[in-house]
């Protein structure tokens, strides 16, 4: 599934509910998951963080969608190399 | 046990937990103020086997330090029923309010203490103050420029302006959210004084509100807020409060510590007459110091590492340098601070030195007064409560 699905996919699913709950709320459990991967990353098992990284990207491509972001085109920022040096792989100086 | 936003549907069960844990009475205005807040997101509440244990309200914050601002997860309302105390569900839901503030990149949590002992336990310290002063009316000195009503419509945004101006002078001061604004657009009675070299812009404004006292002609004069950015607002607004020596017995106002008021009243006259500690606790370190203002011309690198079980804790090297820190990883740290150290420390309430003579802190006397010189600055303040 690419981006543009999951996110079209997010609001077929989710996309009435959390339109009422609104964007800071969504952005409340947005944060919320994100505490929940925190946890599998460093305290988990592979099950965890595969249940946690689907979970965060469902969230994230509702809060795109509440906030009018298409996922695809954000994601195309990255498509050419490094947005700030251009290079694949980033030969930024870190 | 999982910390979550609240839902609409949670709404009448926070209520209850809100009159429960509070003694607040239940009125429309205080549903309003809650629904409002769950709708934004602030209100997130502990779940146990699908039960609402209690709820608190996490803010997106924001606090003055060093001139500038530092995005903080403040926490106040916290909700335990009596039917679920005694069980570590306020200690539950703070641990996971750290993480909350983490992922949401905050740099440091502030709160008001209902109870210094739970939050201390869990990396809190007593980090500042507000404190209210109270002052005779007819001892302040009246000669000085004269306020006149703010009630032009751009008086409004330059009130906003000249607070901003203020408080980002001082350590500690919230960075006001818009429901306090509200609050206080609501009180009737607005001075303000123009700065005569700055068309639109303003050198001092009060917000007062009169209190009567009972059983007497005389009232209470309340500076709910104020601000002066120059000596002469200053005196303005000391103008202001002396004209009601007649029929205001005292005025009431917020300060910092020590106040700017006692410097234009002519005796010792100005009481502490209560006083709040504020804790705060680090979050994400080098979001609080790459955030955070430093004394500018200083220049100077510290090693040093955290001893705190919930968050990323070094060691890092703090560098400091054209009034900027950051913090970037490296192999060993010369200081070790507990996680109590890290919020007193960063609003500049406590030196390095004095935390060392406490026992929250360790490392040589080169590097702690390094770090004294890199967090010095005025006493750390608030001007709200939330």
């Amino acid at each position: 599934m690419d981006l543009a699905a999951f996110q079209a996919q997010m609001r077929h699913l989710y996309g009435e509910r959390d339109a009422e709950r609104g964007l800071a709320r969504t952005f409340a459990w947005f944060t919320e998951e994100c505490g929940e991967l925190s946890r599998a990353v460093f305290r988990g098992d592979d099950d965890d963080r595969l249940t946690e990284f689907g979970d965060v990207l469902a969230w994230l491509a509702s809060l795109a969608d509440q906030a009018g972001v298409d996922l695809a085109e954000a994601a195309r920022r990255y498509a050419e190399g490094c947005p700030r040096c251009a290079a694949a792989p980033c030969a930024c100086r870190r | 046990m999982r910390l979550r936003p609240l839902e609409a549907g949670d709404l009448d069960v926070a209520l209850v937990q809100i009159a429960t844990s509070f003694g607040r009475a239940r009125d429309d205005a205080l549903a309003e103020r809650t629904r409002s807040r769950l709708a934004d997101g602030q209100l997130w509440g502990l779940e146990e086997d699908g039960t609402l244990a209690g709820h608190c309200r996490l803010l997106p914050g924001a606090h003055w330090l060093g001139g500038r601002a530092v995005p903080t997860l403040d926490v106040a309302s916290l909700a335990v029923p009596p039917e679920h105390r005694g069980r570590g569900v306020a200690s539950a839901m703070m641990r996971e309010a750290v993480t909350v503030g983490l992922a949401r990149g905050d740099g440091l949590s502030v709160l008001y203490p209902s109870t210094t002992r739970l939050y201390r336990r869990l990396g809190w310290e007593h980090a500042g103050s507000l404190t209210r002063y109270r002052v005779p009316a007819r001892v302040v000195p009246t000669p000085g420029p004269t306020l006149r009503r703010g009630e032009e419509p751009t008086d409004w945004p330059a009130i906003r302006d000249c607070h901003t101006a203020f408080a980002a002078t001082l350590s500690g001061a919230a960075v006001r959210g818009e429901e306090r604004w509200e609050e206080l657009a609501a009180l009737a009675h607005r001075y303000v004084l123009d700065d005569p070299g700055a068309p639109g812009r303003l050198e001092a404004y009060a917000l007062v509100e009169h209190e009567p006292i009972p059983g007497s002609w005389q009232h209470t004069l309340r500076l709910t807020d104020w601000a002066a950015t120059t000596p002469r607002g200053l005196a303005a607004l000391a103008t202001f409060a002396g004209s009601h020596g007649t029929f205001a017995r005292d005025v009431v106002l917020v300060d910092v510590a020590p106040p700017r008021w006692a410097a234009v009243l002519g005796e010792q006259d100005l009481d502490a007459t209560g006083g709040l500690a504020w804790m705060a606790r680090g979050l994400d370190l080098p979001v609080a110091i790459a955030h955070r203002g430093f004394p500018a011309g200083l220049g100077l690198a510290v090693t040093l590492r955290v001893d705190d079980d919930a968050l990323p804790s070094g060691p890092w090297r703090l560098e400091v340098a054209d009034g900027r820190g950051a913090l970037t990883a490296a192999p060993g740290a010369d200081v070790r601070l507990t996680a109590r150290a890290v919020g007193p420390l960063l609003t500049g309430f406590r030196s390095a030195s004095e935390l060392a003579s406490l026992g929250l802190l360790r490392g040589p006397g080169e590097a702690l007064a390094l770090l004294d010189a890199a967090f010095a600055g005025p006493p750390p303040v608030m001007l709200d409560f939330f």
